[in-house]
């Protein structure tokens, strides 16, 4: 079968960008509109009552879980409203028996999480997540180096919101983006996340894109990566608490088996979520500035031949050739290999 | 029941007292500085006494979202006639399933004959078959159609090893993957790719059976 097959199935999680403002400027920020080589347009923004429009389109398409983004998606006029219209959608949930067989399917809501740098969360906002039980991961890019990295974000402020948040009971997940500066941080800035509440970690290794294009030397080197898992670690086992690293590294980095830090090595983008901008267009990947289509015509988008690298695993570097781990492995993150050298098969920046 | 409830009272203030000293309390502002003081083992120890129970973990592969819950079913689409057939995530067939893509992305890259054949997934065409991949090849001496199956975890794991084109260096010359390190890998591997890619016959007639 070295035809290639066209694999036409919508990613179940879509996360949806609904406004390009934001109260910070994160040196790390992945959003291809604040990248500086200003190859990505600012297209309109949808109105509420499109993007309303746009999930009932993706629902209508089998996605189960929604996740709101920005930029800052409290910033967006109108959100509460947006929720609440999504909040009352129902999705169908497979039902299998002990044999992992079909047998049936039940109504559950929509799922929704809210990814949020954390400063304008009030006891209004925590109602609303409460009441549709929307999980939060909140952006914590270090401590003592917190104002640096957001642009002049009030750390203060986002701890005292994680620690309202965990104590009205949700969930509530820290995102560390990893920079070369906050790596000698990382131990405290986690345990201080999980001190004041946060229940799981996510952690990002820095990598090129948006308004971080040209900031290479926040990249970590392969030690640092290294230095990275052990710190992060060491902080989930204390706690007791589960800890993943979402951008994918390639397995040959990996050196050490790590309990409760789930490190992962096979990308999802484009096969388990798709990222829809501001104005509706939609980009296999979040940290892509490739637009292949709009929600609207989605299918068509998939179909795309940018899609399809995605979906047929197309883009492994010719230097991963002769690796046996190919079978669970994309040799790193596809697009910042892409952002920064030119090509989607180039070398991860951890192997150059 | 007065006094208990008097004392619950007594400890939960005092326990919130010493949390508010212990954490962020510590981290002074100074000139709009923020100064944090904490050693890593005060941490260590606060972290210890929060005595959690972790929540089961779920996330199943990279994503730089963390989302509400990762789907606990998995799309399997039909290359022969579309039709899409849903599994759970987590049973022999899900994780068969998430590596397809990699698996012809291998058979995409080998330098000989290779075809896979999926329909045993599908629930229209593959009805009375057992849930596996089928991979026919012609063997690398005789030229012969011969084929072998994937059906466990394992099965799929091993594949990764007819990945192999020696001679493969990153840009600093390095030799790449598991072949540069454990001689027990390179052992395996090579019985791997005899078996798979000369057929039995002419493993016989090349000695290369074990």
């Amino acid at each position: 079968m070295k035809d290639k097959f066209l694999n036409t199935i919508v990613p179940q999680t879509a996360a949806l960008e609904i406004t390009y403002d934001c109260n910070h400027k994160c040196v790390f920020c992945s959003v291809p509109w604040d990248s500086p080589r200003k190859n990505y347009a600012r297209l309109p923004e949808l109105s509420i009552a499109e993007w309303k429009e746009c999930i009932k389109t993706l629902v209508g398409h089998g996605i189960k879980s929604i996740a709101f983004t920005g930029g800052e998606p409290l910033l967006k006029l109108g959100i509460i409203e947006l929720i609440e219209y999504a909040g009352n959608i129902k999705v169908k949930e497979p039902i299998f028996n002990s044999n992992d067989e079909l047998i049936d399917y039940k109504d559950i809501p929509l799922k929704m999480s809210l990814i949020t740098n954390g400063e304008l969360i009030d006891d209004k906002w925590i109602k609303l997540f409460k009441k549709y039980s929307i999980d939060l991961v909140v952006s914590l890019p270090g401590s003592k180096t917190f104002k640096e990295h957001t642009g002049g974000g009030d750390y203060q402020k986002v701890m005292g919101s994680i620690s309202k948040l965990s104590k009205a009971g949700l969930n509530v997940v820290i995102g560390v983006c990893v920079t070369k500066k906050n790596l000698p941080e990382l131990f405290e800035t986690i345990a201080l996340g999980f001190l004041n509440g946060a229940n799981q970690l996510l952690l990002n290794r820095f990598l090129p894109g948006g308004r971080g294009t040209d900031r290479m030397e926040l990249c970590l080197n392969k030690d640092e990566v290294t230095q990275m898992f052990d710190l992060a670690e060491e902080a989930c086992t204390a706690a007791n608490t589960y800890g993943s690293v979402g951008t994918e590294v390639p397995k040959c980095v990996i050196t050490k088996e790590y309990k409760m830090l789930k490190i992962g090595t096979m990308c999802s983008g484009g096969i388990d979520f798709f990222a829809v901008d501001p104005s509706g267009r939609v980009r296999p990947c979040n940290h892509s500035p490739v637009t292949t289509g709009t929600y609207k015509d989605i299918i068509s988008a998939i179909r795309s031949d940018y899609w399809q690298t995605f979906k047929n695993r197309d883009f492994l570097p010719k230097e991963c050739g002769s690796c046996q781990m190919a079978i669970e492995c994309d040799g790193g993150c596809r697009e910042a290999a892409h952002i920064i050298y030119g090509k989607i098969d180039s070398l991860d920046p951890l192997l150059t | 029941m007065r006094s208990y409830k008097w004392i619950k009272t007594f400890f939960a203030t005092l326990l919130g007292m010493l949390t508010l000293l212990s954490l962020p309390g510590q981290a002074e502002k100074n000139n709009g500085t923020i100064k944090l003081n904490f050693s890593k083992n005060d941490l260590i120890n606060q972290l210890k006494m929060m005595k959690r129970t972790p929540n089961s973990f779920e996330v199943v592969t990279a994503m730089c979202y963390k989302t509400a819950a990762p789907e606990k079913s998995i799309n399997f689409q039909c290359p022969k006639c579309n039709k899409t057939t849903l599994y759970q995530r987590s049973s022999d067939a899900g994780w068969i399933i998430e590596r397809m893509p990699y698996i012809t992305g291998i058979v995409n890259r080998l330098p000989y004959d290779m075809a896979i054949d999926t329909t045993g997934f599908c629930s229209n065409c593959g009805k009375s078959e057992k849930k596996n991949i089928k991979v026919s090849t012609h063997c690398f001496n005789c030229k012969k159609e011969f084929g072998f199956s994937l059906d466990t975890w394992n099965d799929v794991e091993n594949f990764g090893w007819l990945n192999f084109i020696p001679g493969e260096k990153d840009i600093q010359g390095n030799e790449l993957g598991v072949w540069t390190s454990p001689e027990a890998g390179i052992k395996k591997g090579a019985d791997y790719i005899s078996t798979h890619v000369f057929c039995p016959k002419c493993r016989k007639k090349l000695d290369l059976e074990r």
